[in-house]
């Protein structure tokens, strides 16, 4: 290829003006080109050639004091070149050619190709900049865009990484590549300008990674935001859905009050609101998640669950690409409803070989501060102001005197730091890899270690990863990720946190001899033991006992991961992708119950109902066993062209999968004292069990196509479909199309705009389609058989009917739209912001049929939902200096979810939250005092319901209710339910710092939320309906109503020996929640090259990290009630040789 | 595309896809022993159509589960709602059997699909009658009151409820087609050629009382013309059965070896494995006993202590201070035919009671044979096995319904009986104070409809 067309010299001679000026020099087997620049320089003429015909000529040469166009003969004798001298420039060019037309044909092309209107061909000032672009590893890159700023001159680096531009006058040049930050060099007359370009981590992304295709970002109409590895763990190194839900305003985690930072449960993680009734579909048993609302996570092109994501070593991460509306997920059709999280890892780079280690050092802190429970003083002092152990003429009970003795004896237990432990976990993880341009290597290897803040509560993930590939003849590139990885997690034998939290100080851990207590007893005059509250199944067990009888709780799970893929260039404008993958997955629990547990009753003589049969069947071990395995495999052809101002991709491919999941199970009983916790020991089956074994299969097979067309980069428009196949649609329906469509307007890329100098980016984008989600189990649409293996008919095994099926039954489908702006502004602030409606459609939903039917419902697209909402993103880069670079940052969001119709079988069920029918008046009684869930149209599935409150009548103590109609009640009905509250908030999101100095980078990421409700069911259960025989909040000494006058929260509810009194779903208990939280604070520090440099490393990284550290909340309730919260510190360490 | 969707068409392991079963007459066969395992549950006739909750409003336990026959009651109600719910769900199982069996008449052995289809037609049959029997008002003077859906399709489809007279055009109309198919199918019952085998596992043919069989058949058009009052047609197949059915009186030797259900009399009965666990969770309780204490209670009623009935047929629960029945406390191997842990449905003695019954008005003289008969077959010593010469019509009515209660005690039909007659009263066990009645109203006969049916049916409006 003519790489150069024209060379021009610079000069800046300012002596020499004229043709006439005598030069000298010598020259020895020069570069005609040197010699002829010298010659500029000297003479302060402008010199033409071309420099590729002139490069393989050498002159040899001794001028004295010569005229220019003398000694331009005498230097170019012996040459094939001529010249020509024309007022101040020269023309070189070779013999037998017109120079003058050649000369001048050319010139003319670089000038209209740059816009010179000058009156001279060429312009003053105007020449040429050469040079080579790298990335950070130093390997050249092709295809970087390189312009002049404020001009039309612009070129492309070649295959070698070279380019070469025409400028007409000296400027800044911005090199530009996608996935690289772009970089601006002002020229300063320079002729060679190398650059080496960096990976582009801050900015927001310009490659959309939709796990089929890289798309150019700037001219993607859909909504997709792109987060690089270092985003993410610079606002923590816990998981990549923690760092998500900071970075994204759409993304929202919700809190998990009962299982707090337990290192084994999995986050609950929404995109844009909810799309399904929680609780009414019949889960896919075969599929990844059983969550129905939980958004689709690809990784590196195959659909995962979220244990994996959460699982996944942060350091192997490339990018996260989350998109949200319709354009970006019509691409996963039936499966995009809830958007899709596409996570991409690194791919080994060309070089020599190169190591980097990693290490994380995690500190867990208990956060025990949301408790405020009663010491043994205060309890004893609630005893006696109750009057809990006293008969009804006044004198005390024996239980009582047991508990004064322990309180005088000082026994103060605090029970909540028994079951917890600051705990220090390690992650390691090497990466090794290299190779050459044909082959590349990569091979990671990691090592997490992650306990909780629960005693011997722990999560252990190891894997080792093999990344091969090959580049055959630049054409095709084929490559192979094999992974290996196994997770090990306990669950803690101290079982729940509750029982710490209810559990009375008084209570002594140890008695005299400095054994552990099992259970709290009084001894009577006939030195029997007998239970301190009366009643034989309220035994108070001390649950420090059962924490120490050898109960297990575990679970491994092996996972192979193999993914092969190939990239073909059929021809520049043509490629061909594949991809399959296959996963296998084994998961193996093992649940341990010890036959020394106190679950097992044993209170000696006289109170024991223990027989010797129950006895040899105490102990039982559950076993149960999921398989997964899944196949699946694409395949699509990508076109790209341009004509002049026009750019169109299209891609057509298709995609099949096949996924299988097994369950196999069984529970063995019967263990001795000192039995290991193994099937072996056990004396059988437990008595009418049987093993069980379930099994989901689901295909599905898929076709799309997709298009997108660029005018002049400023008018966009993108098209896609998709032809779902599922086994899971009903038979009468086997396929789903889906389709969106986008538009969008570089308004930056108008002339207008342009001369707006503060605008650097304005890009408006509509978009509008239809996705869908199957989460119905695959046979729901069939009529499906159930064997009876364990009952026979005269010994005949037979076969029942499970459910009635739906041919018929089809997908959810989610019509989508969504609004979206992104403006930059004086290269400091950057603003996103976005609107969208989702109303799902065809939700599938039971249908209540007349049990005459044969079944009480069947499955059907009934109901209707809509969430809708907005996003807001602004980040701000205040300080952009070498040494120090200072951005703010902030970002909100809002959804509004609505139910738009629901199904008989929802009005049923909304119809026995407040009815008692087949529920006995205790049962109903339970079932009332819980807040729970109503669906009721035109209401968000989040509302509260609850009847209103007046609060406590300070002369009774009781409380008075408004009724549906607004006369004060004494008498709570749940006909009066209304709403009172929504769960949602009106805003949440995130906003923070970051701050770089001299290799040091501080980021700070506070999360917010306010404007929504919450039913605090911890003032409910551990104020009102507190067991005051157990421990209690502190509010029940100092909130309750206990004599007329007192004007309090809550009411005198006394529970005695017996019957337990209950609070009913009241206004009174629904709070306003704001929170503000200091989600995550990290410094990095980038160690100087010359103090590691010595030490063979390349580069060093310390960081450190705390999250949760700050926790601010309007509403006061306890958090982590089974598993405690914990606050995090990581100390990373990152080295690359 | 057709591949295309074949690959996209995933068939379960663990569970059956209808669509596979009906490949097979195997398939069908597994469909067919499914709804007789429904039938057995504790929900239906393995306890509450049997010994449970309809013995205990027939009065012949010493305590009511429903107090003030209030089938309202939260204690009461999902029981009641569970026999509807559960007896539906078993007739869509029988109705996808049925629903395209013909079509599939090639992958049966001679004669195989008939017995098939015969016996399913014939389950249907017995469950809507029993439906009906339970939740409608007695047939008399009813006739035309709307009852319970028919259904006669596995489909998403709200049958209509319909009137009485239409159930029971409906059920014989199922027998009848029952009726032809088992002829024509063979039924080995017919001629009383019978495999009996402990287990029938794999032999379609083998043990045929314990299953829908030919005589089922005729037994039941007896039970519904009786429940009718269309006398002549019941007397027609009471005494069908009684002569040409394979029949035969049980004898002392075999009652006194365990064999409580009186196996040679069986028309038809069910398996029930789980039947002991059952007898020992229920029968010691007090619900299901006769008196609170032990003794000789129940004499009252059985008049006669050498009744095989009393005899072998109630004892001394010591441990729990009772008397109970034993009926169903049923030791294997005990006798020759006694294979199996068995409810009946429907026995000899019954065809008596019904032939009896018949002959009351028109025919005395045979009426008082058919019950010396019985009573002789039951072990009565007296010549007259206490049965007077010329008795009337209404001391015939009188012995009819001591025998009915003698002979199906813990089984079910005494509730049935009352109510056909619309008895004013139901009798009580009490030795304390004989002839202790519970008064009747007619609404005590009905079993409430559950009130998803009443909402979400296909109820007439003006109902």
């Amino acid at each position: 290829m003519l790489l150069l067309l024209l060379f021009f010299c610079g000069s800046i001679v300012a002596n020499a003006q004229s043709s006439k000026t005598t030069i000298s020099m010598e020259c020895n087997n020069e570069s005609i080109a040197s010699v002829l620049k010298k010659v500029e320089k000297i003479s302060g003429l402008k010199i033409l050639f071309t420099y590729d015909e002139v490069q393989n000529y050498k002159v040899t040469a001794s001028i004295k004091n010569k005229p220019v166009s003398s000694a331009l003969k005498s230097l170019l004798a012996g040459t094939p070149f001529k010249y020509k001298i024309k007022g101040k420039f020269v023309n070189v060019t070779k013999n037998g050619r017109d120079s003058k037309s050649s000369g001048d044909m050319r010139a003319n092309l670089v000038l209209s190709d740059n816009g010179f209107d000058a009156p001279s061909p060429l312009g003053a000032g105007s020449r040429i900049i050469r040079g080579k672009v790298f990335d950070a590893d130093g390997n050249t890159l092709p295809g970087v865009t390189i312009a002049l700023k404020g001009t039309k001159a612009i070129t492309v680096t070649g295959s070698n990484g070279r380019y070469a531009l025409s400028i007409p006058r000296d400027g800044i040049l911005e090199f530009s590549f996608i996935g690289m930050q772009t970089k601006s060099i002002k020229t300063h007359g320079r002729n060679e300008v190398d650059v080496a370009l960096t990976d582009d981590s801050h900015a927001i992304g310009e490659v959309v990674v939709t796990g089929l295709m890289d798309r150019d970002a700037k001219t993607f109409t859909g909504n997709a935001t792109v987060y690089k590895g270092e985003n993410l763990q610079a606002v923590g190194h816990q998981n990549l859905i923690k760092s998500l839900a900071l970075l994204d305003p759409s993304i929202s985690l919700t809190e998990n009050l009962e299982m707090g930072s337990n290192p084994n449960t999995m986050p609950t993680i929404r995109l844009r609101g909810e799309s399904s009734f929680q609780g009414f579909e019949n889960v896919d048993k075969s599929g990844l998640s059983s969550d129905p609302n939980q958004p689709l996570f690809i990784l590196d092109g195959y659909e995962t669950t979220v244990s994996r994501v959460v699982d996944l070593d942060m350091n192997r991460i490339e990018s996260v690409t989350i998109l949200k509306d319709a354009a970006a997920g019509a691409i996963y059709g039936a499966r995009a409803a809830n958007g899709v999280i596409v996570i991409k890892t690194k791919r080994p780079k060309e070089g020599e070989l190169k190591v980097s280690y990693n290490m994380d050092l995690d500190i867990n802190l208990p956060d025990l501060s949301s408790y405020k429970l009663l010491d043994a003083k205060q309890n004893m002092e609630l005893i006696n102001k109750l009057g809990l152990y006293h008969f009804n003429d006044g004198t005390l009970r024996p239980e009582y005197n047991q508990i004064a003795k322990w309180v005088t004896q000082g026994v103060n237990t605090d029970w909540l730091s028994q079951p917890v432990r600051n705990s220090v976990g390690t992650k390691h993880s090497m990466n090794l890899q290299g190779g050459d341009n044909r082959m590349r290597y990569g091979v990671d290897l990691n090592y997490a270690n992650a306990p909780g803040v629960m005693k011997a509560s722990e999560r252990n993930n190891y894997g080792i990863g093999v990344d091969l590939s090959y580049n055959f003849n630049d054409k095709v590139l084929f490559s192979n990720y094999l992974n290996v990885y196994q997770t090990k997690s306990t669950e803690s034998p101290y079982g729940s946190f509750a029982d710490y939290t209810k559990i009375n100080s008084f209570y002594p851990i140890y008695d005299e001899n400095g054994k552990l207590y099992k259970y709290y007893y009084y001894t009577d005059e006939y030195g029997k033991e007998n239970n301190l509250w009366g009643n034989v199944n309220n035994m108070p067990v001390n649950p420090l006992y059962e924490a120490n009888v050898g109960n297990k709780n575990e679970t491994k799970s092996t996972n192979i991961n193999e993914n092969f893929s190939f990239d073909w260039r059929i021809l520049s404008t043509l490629r061909l992708n594949g991809r399959i993958s296959y996963t296998k997955s084994a998961t193996k629990n093992n649940v341990f119950l010890s036959p020394n547990s106190a679950t097992y009753k044993d209170y000696g003589s006289g109170l024991s109902d223990v027989t010797t049969d129950d006895q040899l069947l105490r102990g039982e071990y559950t076993f149960t066993q999921t398989d997964y395995e899944s196949l699946e495999g694409n395949s699509f052809l990508t076109w790209a062209q341009g004509f002049k101002k026009h750019f169109i991709t299209a891609s057509a491919g298709v995609s099949l999968s096949d996924s299988k999941s097994t369950i196999y199970g069984f529970t063995a009983q019967g263990f001795g004292d000192g039995d290991s916790a193994e099937p072996a020991y056990a004396q059988g089956y437990k008595k009418g069990g049987t093993p069980n074994n379930s099994e989901g299969h689901a295909r599905l097979a898929s076709f799309f196509a997709s298009a997108n067309y660029a005018y002049n980069n400023r008018y966009l428009v993108d098209v896609s479909y998709r032809l779902d196949g599922s086994s899971e649609f009903g038979s009468a329906k086997k396929t789903a199309p889906f389709f969106s469509t986008g538009i969008g307007w570089n308004m930056h890329n108008e002339k207008f705009i342009k001369d707006l100098d503060f605008i650097n980016m304005l890009k408006l984008r509509a978009t509008y389609g239809e996705v869908g989600s199957v989460n119905f189990s695959p046979y729901q649409a069939k009529d499906i058989y159930a064997m009876t293996s364990n009952n026979r008919y005269d010994g005949n095994i037979g076969v029942i009917l499970k459910g009635l099926g739906n041919e018929d039954l089809r997908w959810q489908n989610t019509k989508s739209l969504d609004l979206g702006i992104n403006v930059g502004v004086f290269n400091i602030i950057d603003i996103t912001a976005d609107y969208y409606r989702k109303t799902t459609y065809d939700m599938v939903l039971p249908v209540t049929t007349p049990p005459s039917v044969g079944f009480d419902s069947f499955t059907d697209n009934l109901g209707r939902m809509r969430n809708q909402g907005y996003e807001l993103t602004l980040r701000a880069y205040i300080i952009k200096k070498p040494q120090l670079n200072l951005s703010i940052f902030g970002n909100a969001s809002h959804n509004e979810n609505k139910i738009l119709a629901i199904s008989s079988y929802l009005e049923s069920y909304n119809k026995s939250v407040d009815s008692s029918d087949g529920m006995s008046e205790n049962e109903y009684k339970q079932a009332s005092h819980k807040f729970l869930t109503k669906y009721e149209e035109n209401q968000s599935q989040s509302a509260i319901y609850a009847v209103r409150s007046l609060g406590i009548d300070p002369m009774t103590g009781e409380e008075i209710f408004l009724t549906r109609d607004g006369k004060p009640t004494k008498t709570w009905s749940a006909s009066d339910k209304v709403v009172v509250g929504n769960a949602e908030p009106t805003m949440r999101g995130t906003f923070g710092a970051n701050l770089g100095w001299k290799g040091i980078y501080l980021n700070m990421t506070f999360s917010y939320q306010y404007g929504g409700q919450v039913y605090n069911q911890t003032l409910v259960d551990k104020v009102e309906n507190s067991n005051k025989y157990q421990n209690v909040d502190e509010r029940v000494l100092t909130e309750t109503w206990q004599k007329p006058g007192d004007v309090v929260r809550y009411k005198a509810n006394v529970t005695d020996r017996l019957t337990q009194y209950y609070t009913y779903a009241s206004s009174r208990f629904v709070q306003d929640l704001d929170i503000l939280q200091l989600s995550s604070l990290s410094l990095q520090y980038e160690l100087p090259k010359r103090w590691i440099a010595p030490l063979c490393i390349e580069s060093m990284r310390l960081s450190f990290n705390t999250s949760d550290l700050l926790y601010l909340s309007t509403v006061k309730r306890e958090r982590g009630t089974s598993y405690p919260y914990a606050r995090a510190f990581t100390i990373g360490l990152r080295a690359n040789f | 595309m057709s591949s295309c969707n074949d690959w996209l068409d995933v068939q379960p392991t663990t569970e059956k896809d209808r669509e596979d079963l009906v490949t097979s007459s195997d398939g069908y066969k597994q469909m067919l022993y499914g709804t007789y395992i429904n039938l057995v549950s504790t929900d239906l006739y393995g306890r509450n159509l049997s010994y449970g909750i309809l013995e205990g409003v027939a009065r012949n336990y010493c305590k009511n589960p429903v107090p003030n026959y209030n089938y309202l009651d939260n204690s009461v109600r999902p029981t009641v709602d569970a026999i509807w719910e559960k007896m539906y769900n078993n007739i869509a199982n029988v109705n996808s059997i049925l629903k395209d069996i013909e079509e599939h008449k090639s992958e049966f052995a001679k004669g195989e699909e008939e017995l098939l289809e015969g016996e399913a037609l014939a389950q249907r049959a017995y469950m809507h009658f029993d439906l009906m029997r339970l939740f409608a008002p007695a047939y008399k003077g009813n006739e035309d009151k709307i009852a319970i859906p028919y259904v006669e399709s596995y489909e998403r489809v709200r049958y209509p409820h319909i009137a009485e007279k239409l159930v029971i055009g409906k059920v014989l109309r199922d027998l009848d087609r029952a009726d032809s198919l088992l002829s024509a199918g063979g039924d080995p019952l017919i001629n009383g050629a019978q495999i009996v085998t402990y287990s029938g596992k794999g032999i379609f043919t083998a043990n045929r009382q314990y299953r829908f069989n030919y005589w089922a058949v005729q037994a039941l058009r007896a039970r519904v013309y009786m429940y009718i009052g269309d006398t002549a047609n019941a007397l027609k197949y009471a005494t069908l059965t009684i002569e040409k059915g394979p029949f035969l009186w049980v004898t002392e030797t075999d009652v006194s070896a365990g064999d409580r259900i009186f196996m040679p009399e069986m028309i038809c009965g069910l398996d029930v494995p789980d039947l002991p666990n059952y007898y020992e969770s229920y029968f010691t309780s007090e619900s299901y006993s006769l008196s609170d204490g032990w003794g000789t209670y129940g004499l009252n009623v059985f008049e006669d202590a050498n009744d095989y009935r009393y005899l072998y047929l109630f004892t001394n629960d010591k441990a729990n201070n009772k008397v109970i029945s034993c009926k169903y406390k049923q030791t294997i191997g005990s006798s020759k035919v006694m294979k199996k842990q068995t409810v009946p449905l429907i026995r000899l003695g019954e065809m008596y009671l019904i032939a009896a019954e018949c002959n009351m008005e028109k025919n005395p003289a045979m009426s008082i044979s058919l019950l010396r008969t019985l009573k002789l077959r039951r072990g009565y010593l007296s010549e007259d096995q206490g049965i007077t010469d010329g008795s009337t019509t209404s001391q015939l009515r009188d012995y009819i319904t001591k025998e009915m209660r003698k002979e199906t005690y813990a089984e079910g039909q005494m509730w049935f009986y009352y109510k056909r007659l619309d008895s004013p009263t139901t009798p009580d066990f009490s030795p304390w104070w004989s002839g202790a009645t519970t008064t009747m109203k007619t609404s005590y006969y009905t079993f409430p409809l559950p009130e998803s049916e009443k909402e979400y049916g296909n109820l007439p409006s003006s109902n």
